[in-house]
């Protein structure tokens, strides 16, 4: 499996191509081909995280192709921890969506299939990519299927949510593809020659304005997909209107784009822009929790409901990074694979009663406990999982950022923790409001629980919040040294702030954890400090291409 | 330190794999329950539901004829597997059983097992049978790894987990919308403790990473406490205390628990009186180190003890519904044991924790059988001469009245008095006469509660009297056994000065170190004097009053005037926390999501794009079509270029 | 004097074309002229093909032309983008009931006009190409005799046209007088060996900014502007096509040669002026085209845009811009041929399907057509992978290089407004309903050159190498020669 990463990506499009090839009317067919075709990357991915050396901080399965020799820029893709888990997360829920598509779309069926399918190969994209030009082609490509579910898919208000995702997120990327463009050059200047990989560009040499104006570039770009408050605005409208497999797929893993962008771009190459920006980001991030919350307390919509919450979840993830610490940061990790599983599963289960009532009103709800018993427990099980209960996966993220957070800065640490109350605050109030109390609307009475289809989409995603928070460590293996590489590269700049916020043993903290780890694991390669780790990047082709 | 050093003597681990059966079992439980507890029917349910709590006493039975049987400072441990692990921290999957939690396993296996004997009756004709067992069985789970966790992230889960299902079996009638509003109200305000918990262990936590020994076990808390900076130990133990408020019904956050009393009666036994609200208790004594080295912490928790047992024993003088007398009793009792651990007696707390969890247990289940008896009538003002009907609670019930009340000889009496005793000889003189006050008052109203439920005239309507009757086998017999446990289990902690040898605080003192009274024997009696007559003075008085029946309150709120209304709205706190906490936040999140959102933000983004678009329409009428128009505009540009072009060209000759 | 006739050759072969042509016409019975179109399509095959084989030569006839590979790159663009047009013509003529046989050689002719300018390396000479290319279009713009509003755009064309000629002519024969030269090469010499008294540096200052605004009027850049959305919208919607991206490319293929080689000593002079064209220029094409219904009108400002983009390639002027602008140039005719392709092929005889909400539900009715329309716009945004992304990431990169930071800001964000409109049609196509007068099926001819188009769109983004590679080579041989 030379090229595992790029059949990985390539699957689902050229699945896209077959079905695309299968007249209108056989939607049985295209149906069941779509979900194989969606089964493979999820195939792919299981046989590539048999083969993932947790040990390495690295790359690994690199490939590397030419494709705009002029600019030095490649067709190169690989992953590391980081990246390996948000795939999983991507494959997962792919088909997930997939199966739920035949309850909620009932026009133009091919056509969401091959959005979907396409949606899948933007997203691997992004998350393999390794030659920042090439991550820029995925990122923004990304933007075209998703604003055509929004769209096509979409509910009464379509048109303006779709326009309005798509306008503001590319207000933010393309201020980026400026940066982009800039810091190659920078490096060009130094190094000869011009050059996107990302191994070439950790390290360039910026001054620190210049480094500042293109952290602040790719802070926008982040910050709006995230979405960071005060951002967010175009969420709730795109979640409304979004038809449920484009909710699912835009919060589940769309959304962590920006944070993954973060972590992987935002962060190695503009390590002390970002540190030196970590408070007013954090502070940000924290006013987004408890924002996100209070806002969702208010909405009458259950979707509007959830996508604020995801704007407070999210704002938990941001905390996490901004950390800098390992805590923070694996626990953001974390968060992101959690908020995918039981936000994704809450607006498939919002999607179960909109079939049925073509309403999302709270209000119209109420009492479906008796109605629906299974929809009642499964509900319960993934708020609890979106609340953070002990035991289940949301608890295991919330916690660690906020250790890693408190670590941070206690102030935004502790006004964070409250994020913790209100979201519980919020989840109850929606279900005591839809699920308890006496059936109060006669169209209520006749409904039926959950489907076998719908319950085979919500199965999964409950076992993983339950396998992800009964026993996490498989995930954090994965990751632990991708996050040590990724945390090496501003450990200069972190431990300089921490110093000065008079956190001095955690001061070297992320190095040190790393050394700790390659140690344990008896790797001789010495340990990881300085600007630009060099032996942290793999050389591609240069052994590190294959692994095993 | 000489907590440190008893700890330091606990070092003889004894390795085991059968701990994790205890919460396991009942949790087995609950996937039967839920996987075929419908399709199987009550029988099945109930006794599947009975037997893995037994399985659970048996196990806790042999953990705790381990370490009792074993040199003190004896622990069995069980580590299952590392839960989680990230950066310095890490938490594993372990469970430790050591005096104290040997003795809160065998309370909670022991007197859950009755409750859930209890609930075979009582539940009998509920539909969601499975559903309930299901529920108690989680709780039961959770308790334990709340009380066996040997870290405080996986106390946390148990932590949580009884919260949870706390929520679940408050609104466990979830069509009535107050029980459902009940049980999410119990859960958020358990969260605002949570957060105090979570952020109490994080400043601890980092502290010891700057220690170099970055853990939060039980073992590592307590041993390095005393080394830790006095901010952090003193804001990591305030924190946990609130948790523990939240948790242990105490000032500010015991508002949740009288409204808990929605759930069903049994529920109100297990969790709201012998189990789950003990957790803030156990908790601080299992961090005993910790809130030693912060001496100004353990001020605060027993101040926050005496006011919290002083406030709830004056509400419940006024309340009318029989189990909200009993919810407030709770929480004022429960205020005693923070005022013994406050005064450093962990000992004594733990004793009354445990004495309570039997006499209380008692009380909610007679009164659940009353109520059953009475089909679901609980006001008391409608109760009367019950005792004819109903012999049995009627006995047992009486006897958990005496032993709350502080009659010697029964359980109650040696708890209370070692908390009372400890509170004085460690120079809380008035959180000593809080308490003396306090018990007086519990005397009056519990007194109060048996005589207007069970002597004089019935007073309801004749039908529900003639279908009253006494409750089944099932659910006596845990009355029985728990009357029993009420009157006889003080007398592991007599003290030396009745001629005791005192074995429960020193059983437990490996566990939370040995309160000394330093008292002489003159003294620690005439306080137990003092004590005692308080009780008596109280009982008496109440039985004079409420002989003639419920008008008596009225001889009471006129004494009391604008005080009575009072204590019956409970100081409306409810009202209160609403006008000042709960409205504002809604009006404020509204307003946020109005204004910023709406307003702000998307006026901002719309804003640009309308003017945008505007300066777009502006510019299209630019293209009139006028062919002398756009004759000019060639012109406006050649001279614009002009001009820029020779100014650019001044501007850099003069340069 | 063989090298001279093999460099001129393309010109002659040409010439002697487009006067076979009119013959032909003549003869031709059908009054489709199919037979015509595709004679004038192998005479741009014959054109093209000359010339990349003679390529390479210096200049000839006194410096006046030379078949360099800047020449070769603008006679094959376009070329190809006449033939498209051809194409697009054959079936649209009907359509838009135009029954003219001369139609093809006037598009001939405007096709060497574009020659000359490219190969021109003396700027009379230029001129004349220029001044062969708008004759052409001036009539090819009003060729629809009974519409009023063609006339009307057409006249106005001309006589803007005729203004614009005039102030060129003006600042070449002033430039002359400073330099005592037309030729490109001894214009820059003279330049930058003399040193000027003030009074005679404004001059040239004034010679240079009369010549800016004559090739400024042919691209449409701001404020000279104004004629090409009525042009655009009154011409038959083959010829707007033609105008937009050929018409387009022999403007900055004149542009570019005078900037970056003649002008090149006053770049710093002219870098602040060209800087503010550039900027309002992308931003009043963006702004405007959001509130447009016509999709012709909107399609005319979005050409102001992309001249606006093309103008920061421009104002950087440095050989990697000048190839990037190549390049630009490109892609921007694919896509754009294109998307007057799918107009052409779904219009109509009194129909002619050029307002925004003719396309309504498009994607169900036509789902291909509707697709390469959707790739078009947006590779007009500058979506990647397509090839208006890699030009405008072309553009961008070499303005960086060259320091102009705050214009790719600028460039930027106004892809963003640019997107708005893009996509709104994409919107109107996906989103809405299809009317009940669904539209007739696609023109064949209009649907081959949509095709090919659109797989030139999707080329010119993902294997972009062979044409970048030789918009760079052509452009480092010229700052060279």
């Amino acid at each position: 499996m030379r090229n595992a990463l790029s059949l990985l990506v390539f699957t689902p499009a050229l699945g896209a191509m077959l079905i695309a090839a299968i007249p209108t009317g056989a939607e049985v067919l295209m149906r069941r081909l779509a979900l194989a075709v969606s089964l493979v990357p999820l195939a792919i991915c299981v046989w590539i995280w048999s083969v993932f050396d947790v040990s390495r901080g690295d790359f690994q399965l690199v490939e590397r192709m030419g494709w705009l020799p002029q600019f030095g820029a490649s067709y190169m893709v690989g992953i590391d921890g980081i990246s390996l888990l948000l795939i999983a997360l991507t494959v997962v829920l792919t088909p997930i969506v997939l199966i739920a598509a035949a309850d909620s779309v009932h026009q133009r069926f091919k056509g969401y299939l091959l959005a979907m399918l396409m949606l899948e190969t933007t997203m691997l994209g992004t998350l393999v990519a390794i030659d920042l030009l090439l991550f820029y082609v995925f990122w923004e490509l990304m933007l075209v299927p998703m604003f055509l579910i929004i769209g096509v898919w979409g509910g009464e208000r379509r048109v303006y949510a779709s326009i309005k995702f798509l306008l503001f997120t590319m207000v933010g990327s393309l201020p980026m593809l400026a940066a982009i463009i800039y810091l190659a050059l920078q490096h060009a200047g130094a190094a000869g020659h011009l050059s996107f990989a990302l191994e070439d560009l950790y390290g360039t040499h910026l001054s620190p304005m210049a480094a500042q104006a293109c952290f602040l570039a790719f802070f926008l770009a982040f910050a709006v997909k995230v979405p960071m408050f005060p951002l967010h605005t175009w969420l709730p409208d795109a979640h409304v209107e979004a038809p449920t497999g484009g909710s699912v797929i835009l919060a589940g893993v769309l959304l962590k784009m920006g944070t993954y962008g973060f972590l992987r771009f935002a962060l190695p190459l503009f390590p002390d822009a970002m540190v030196a920006a970590s408070y007013w980001i954090g502070t940000l991030a924290v006013i987004g929790i408890v924002y996100g919350a209070l806002v969702a307390m208010v909405q009458p919509d259950m979707k509007k409901l959830v996508a604020y919450s995801s704007v407070s979840h999210l704002g938990f993830v941001m905390l996490g990074i901004v950390a800098l610490n390992t805590t923070g940061v694996e626990g953001a990790i974390y968060q992101m694979l959690n908020h995918g599983v039981s936000t994704g599963a809450l607006f498939l289960l919002v999607g179960v009663v909109y079939e049925r009532r073509h309403t999302r009103l709270i209000a119209e709800y109420g009492g479906l406990w008796k109605q629906m018993p299974i929809y009642a427990v499964c509900f319960l099980v993934i708020m609890l999982s979106s609340i953070g209960l002990p035991g289940l996966n949301g608890f295991v993220g919330e916690f660690l950022i906020l250790l890693g957070g408190f670590r941070f800065d206690r102030v935004l640490g502790a006004v964070a923790a409250s994020g913790v109350v209100l979201g519980a605050a919020y989840m109850l109030w929606m279900y005591q409001r839809v699920m308890f109390g006496p059936v109060t609307h006669e169209k209520n009475l006749t409904l039926t629980d959950m489907t076998r289809r719908e319950l085979a989409t919500m199965l999964p995603l409950i076992v993983l919040a339950l396998v992800m928070g009964v026993y996490p460590r498989p995930f954090f293996e994965v990751m632990h040294a991708s996050v040590a590489t990724t945390l090496a590269y501003a450990s200069k700049a972190t431990a300089a702030r921490d110093q000065a916020a008079g956190n001095p043993a955690v001061a070297h903290a992320p190095a040190a954890a790393s050394i700790r780890m390659r140690e344990a694991r008896g790797h001789a390669q010495p340990p990881v400090g300085g600007h630009a780790p060099a032996g942290a990047v793999a050389a591609p082709a240069a052994g590190h291409g294959e692994a095993h | 330190m000489h907590a440190a050093a008893t700890e330091a003597t606990a070092s003889l681990p004894i390795a085991v794999t059968y701990l994790r059966y205890i919460p396991l079992a009942p949790l087995v439980g609950v996937l039967f329950h839920i996987a075929l507890g419908y399709r199987l029917g009550r029988r099945a349910v109930g006794l599947v539901g009975c037997a893995a709590v037994a399985v659970s006493f048996a196990l806790a039975t042999k953990a705790f004829l381990t370490v009792a049987g074993s040199p003190a400072g004896t622990v069995v441990t069980d580590n299952v597997y590392q839960w989680l692990s990230s950066g310095e921290f890490s938490a594993n999957v372990a469970f430790t059983v050591d005096a104290l939690s040997s003795v809160m396993i065998m309370v909670v296996t022991g007197v859950g097992f009755l409750i859930h004997l209890y609930s075979v009756g009582y539940m009998a004709h509920d539909e969601d049978y499975a559903r309930f067992f299901a529920y108690l069985n989680l709780f039961t789970a959770a308790m334990l790894v709340l009380v066996l966790g040997d870290n405080l992230p996986l106390m946390f889960v148990g932590w949580e987990g009884v919260g949870l299902c706390s929520y679940l079996l408050i609104g466990f009638w979830y069509t009535d919308p107050e029980k459902a509003s009940a049980g999410k109200k119990a859960f958020l305000v358990n969260r605002i403790g949570d957060a105090g918990f979570v952020l109490g262990a994080f400043t601890i936590f980092w502290a010891l990473v700057d220690l170099g020994q970055g853990s939060l076990t039980f073992a590592t808390i307590n041993a390095r406490a005393a080394e830790l900076p006095a901010w952090a130990s003193l804001a990591g133990a305030l924190l946990l205390f609130v948790g523990a408020t939240g948790k242990s019904a105490q000032i500010p956050l015991y508002v949740w628990l009288p409204d808990a009393m929605a759930g069903p009666t049994p529920v109100s036994a297990l969790i709201h009186a012998a189990t789950m609200v003990t957790a803030g208790i156990y908790m601080v004594a299992r961090l005993h180190g910790l809130f030693e080295a912060a001496p100004f912490s353990l001020q605060v928790v027993g101040t926050v003890g005496a006011a919290t047992a002083l406030l709830a024993a004056t509400i419940g003088i006024a309340q009318t519904d029989i189990k909200k007398v009993l919810a407030y009793s709770t929480v004022s009792q429960l205020g005693y044991m923070f005022l013994a651990l406050g005064v450093g007696a962990f000992g004594a707390g733990i004793f009354h924790l445990m004495t309570h969890a039997f006499f209380k247990a008692l009380l909610f289940l007679g009164a659940g059988s009353v109520i059953h008896g009475l089909h679901e009538e609980q006001d008391i003002r409608r109760m009367g001469g019950v005792s004819q009907k109903m012999p049995i609670t009627h006995a047992t019930f009486a006897l958990g009245v005496l032993a709350i009340a502080g009659v010697p000889g029964l359980s109650g009496f040696f708890s209370k008095d070692e908390i009372l005793a400890s509170a004085y000889a460690s120079g809380h003189t008035w959180l000593w006469g809080c308490g003396v006050f306090g018990a007086s008052i519990t005397a009056f109203y519990m007194t109060r509660l048996y005589v207007l439920t069970f002597r004089g005239e019935f007073r309801g309507d004749h039908h529900e009297w003639e279908h009253a009757h006494e409750s089944p086998a099932t659910m006596t017999l845990p009355l029985i056994v728990l009357a029993a446990l009420a009157v006889v289990g003080g007398y592991v902690g007599v003290p030396a000065v009745l001629g005791g040898g005192n074995h429960f605080a020193e059983y437990l003192a490996p566990s939370v170190g040995h309160h000394q009274l330093g008292l002489d024997a003159g003294t620690e009696l005439m306080l137990m004097g003092i004590s005692v007559g308080a009780a008596l003075a109280g009982i008496g008085l109440a039985w004079t009053m409420y002989s003639r029946g419920p008008k008596a309150d009225r001889t009471l709120a006129n004494a009391l005037r604008g005080l009575y209304w009072q204590m019956r709205a409970a100081y409306n706190i409810d009202a209160v926390y609403d006008a000042l906490v709960v409205q504002p936040l809604m009006r404020a999140s509204y307003a946020l999501w109005r204004s910023v959102d709406m307003q702000f933000i998307d006026g901002v983004a719309n804003g640009t794009a309308t003017a945008i678009n505007s300066i777009g329409e502006g510019s299209r009428r630019w293209a009139t079509g006028n062919v002398q128009h756009y004759m000019l505009t060639v012109l406006a540009g050649v001279a614009a270029l002009v001009l820029a072009l020779t100014l650019g060209a001044l501007i850099g000759v003069a340069g | 004097m063989t090298q001279a006739i093999n460099s001129g050759l393309p010109l002659i072969v040409a010439c002697s074309w487009a006067l076979l042509l009119i013959v032909v016409e003549m003869f031709s019975r059908d009054r489709r002229f199919v037979g015509v179109a595709w004679t004038t399509v192998l005479g741009f095959a014959a054109t093209a093909a000359i010339s990349l084989h003679y390529s390479g030569d210096p200049a000839v006839y006194g410096n006046a032309l030379a078949l360099d590979g800047y020449a070769v790159y603008f006679n094959l663009l376009v070329c190809a983008l006449g033939a498209a047009a051809v194409l697009l013509s054959v079936e649209h003529l009907g359509d838009a009931g135009i029954v003219r046989g001369e139609y093809y050689s006037l598009m001939f002719f405007a096709v060497i006009g574009v020659v000359i300018m490219a190969a021109a390396t003396d700027l009379i000479v230029m001129f004349i190409g220029l001044e062969t290319m708008s004759m052409a279009v001036y009539v090819l713009a009003g060729i629809r005799k009974s519409d009023l509003r063609s006339n009307e755009a057409a006249l106005k064309y001309f006589l803007l046209g005729a203004l614009a000629s005039a102030l060129l002519l003006y600042g070449v024969a002033l430039l002359y007088t400073m330099t005592g030269s037309t030729v490109l090469a001894d214009v820059a010499k003279a330049l930058s060996s003399t040193n000027y008294a003030a009074s005679d540096h404004l001059v040239l200052l004034l010679a240079t900014g009369l010549i800016l605004i004559g090739f400024g009027f042919k691209i449409a850049a701001v404020p000279f502007h104004l004629w090409a959305p009525d042009v655009y919208e009154g011409a038959p919607t083959s010829v707007t096509a033609f105008m937009a991206t050929a018409v387009k490319a022999g403007g900055f293929a004149a542009l570019l040669r005078t900037m970056l080689e003649a002008l090149a000593p006053m770049r710093a002079e002219l870098a602040p002026v060209l800087w503010g064209a550039a900027a309002v220029t992308m931003t009043i094409g963006n702004v405007v085209a959001l509130r447009q219904t016509s999709l012709k009108r909107m399609l005319a400002y979005s050409s102001i845009a992309h001249t606006g983009y093309l103008l920061v390639g421009v104002t950087a002027g440095t050989a990697e811009a000048g190839s990037s602008v190549m390049f630009y140039l490109a892609a921007y005719g694919a896509m754009n041929i294109g998307a007057f392709g799918v107009m052409v092929a779904l219009a109509r005889r009194g129909r002619g399907c050029e307002n925004i909400s003719d396309f309504s539900g498009l994607a169900q009715t036509h789902p291909a057509l509707a697709s390469a329309m959707a790739l078009f716009l947006l590779s007009l945004t500058g979506i990647p992978p397509l090839g208006g992304f890699v030009g405008k990431f072309y553009v961008f990169t070499a303005a960086l290089h060259a320091g102009l930071v705050w214009l790719v800001v600028i460039a930027a964000l106004n892809s963003v407004i640019s997107a708005a409109y893009y996509l709104g049609v994409v919107r109107t196509m996906y989103f809405d309903k299809a009317p009940d007068d669904v539209l007739p099926s696609a023109r064949p001819y209009a649907a081959v050159v949509v095709a090919v188009a659109a797989v030139a769109t999707v080329l010119l983004g993902v294997a972009p190498s062979p044409v970048l590679g030789t918009a760079a080579r052509a452009f480092r041989l010229v700052l060279l020669g």
